[in-house]
């Protein structure tokens, strides 16, 4: 049970380490500021998003692969007493937070692509959309597995 | 033909750089859509059994007195698999052939398939 608690513990200090990376690039690519960055709001818009790419692939990576560790002993000893209390959309937020990950490590390569090469006119789209999928992912994910982890985490 | 005209890379010649985006752009679509097929069709190159830590080829339906099984394991392995070689493959398309591909389906595909596997769990949030 100890091997397990850490590996939750590390699961979601790595996943806040993403959390933050994945926004700060959406908020830069999806609101650009167009002048010198004065308010929390503006510096924030303001990050070099371009330096974030390759750490939140990274962090991705480690986040999912713990998370895909952790999911063995999740379906045994979490899943069905979330089934017994009859907690259904907790559950099924779970299954969908895994379908949603899994989507997101298809596009991890695209996504460094178009933030690690030069911005070609046509492709600043597919850049921007791409972040703001993988974003929109990762907020998902985090938050439906921080309320499992409230509804029956390790240990309870 | 000149020395200049000759010396210059074919036209269709693809960089390293456009290989890779060739790779990311059919590796995103295909991985996408096998991930969501093998959900939806059952397809899977093994099944885990976690509480016998046991894994068994292809799908396997759960055993009385062996706890539940896991599929998403083998889903994750098979589009994983798959995607790659068809990644790889079109590596040696020529240079600019994925580029043809509809910038709406970089977005219209993960959307639908996302759509289409919440839509598959929906007997649990509308429980």
């Amino acid at each position: 049970m100890l091997l397990w608690t850490w590996l939750l513990i590390i699961h979601g200090l790595v996943a806040v380490a993403l959390l933050g990376a994945i926004t700060h690039q959406a908020v830069a690519v999806a609101m650009p500021v167009r002048q010198a960055a004065g308010s929390f709001t503006s510096r924030l818009r303001a990050v070099p998003a371009t330096s974030y790419a390759t750490a939140v692939v990274v962090l991705y990576l480690i986040t999912a692969i713990l998370g895909a560790w952790i999911y063995s002993e999740y379906r045994g000893y979490i899943r069905v007493p979330l089934e017994q209390l009859q907690y259904w959309k907790t559950h099924g937020a779970f299954e969908m937070k895994e379908h949603a990950t899994a989507i997101g490590i298809a596009w991890l390569p695209a996504y460094w692509y178009y933030w690690t090469h030069p911005v070609q006119q046509d492709s600043a789209r597919t850049r921007k959309w791409l972040t703001v999928l993988i974003a929109g992912i990762v907020w998902f994910s985090f938050l439906v597995g921080h309320v499992a982890n409230n509804a029956r985490g390790f240990g309870s | 033909v000149s020395t200049a005209t000759s010396s210059a890379p074919p036209a269709a010649a693809a960089t390293p750089s456009s290989k890779f985006e060739a790779f990311a752009i059919i590796f995103g679509l295909s991985f996408t859509i096998i991930y969501t097929l093998c959900d939806q069709m059952s397809w899977t190159l093994f099944t885990y059994h976690p509480a016998v830590r046991r894994l068994g080829y292809g799908f396997q339906a759960p055993v009385s007195g062996e706890g539940p099984a896991v599929y998403w394991y083998g889903w994750l392995a098979t589009a994983l698999i798959a995607s790659l070689v068809l990644g790889l493959a079109a590596t040696v398309l020529p240079q600019g052939t994925v580029r043809k591909i509809p910038w709406t389906l970089l977005w219209l595909v993960p959307a639908f398939a996302l759509f289409t596997l919440a839509w598959s769990l929906s007997l649990f949030y509308l429980r």
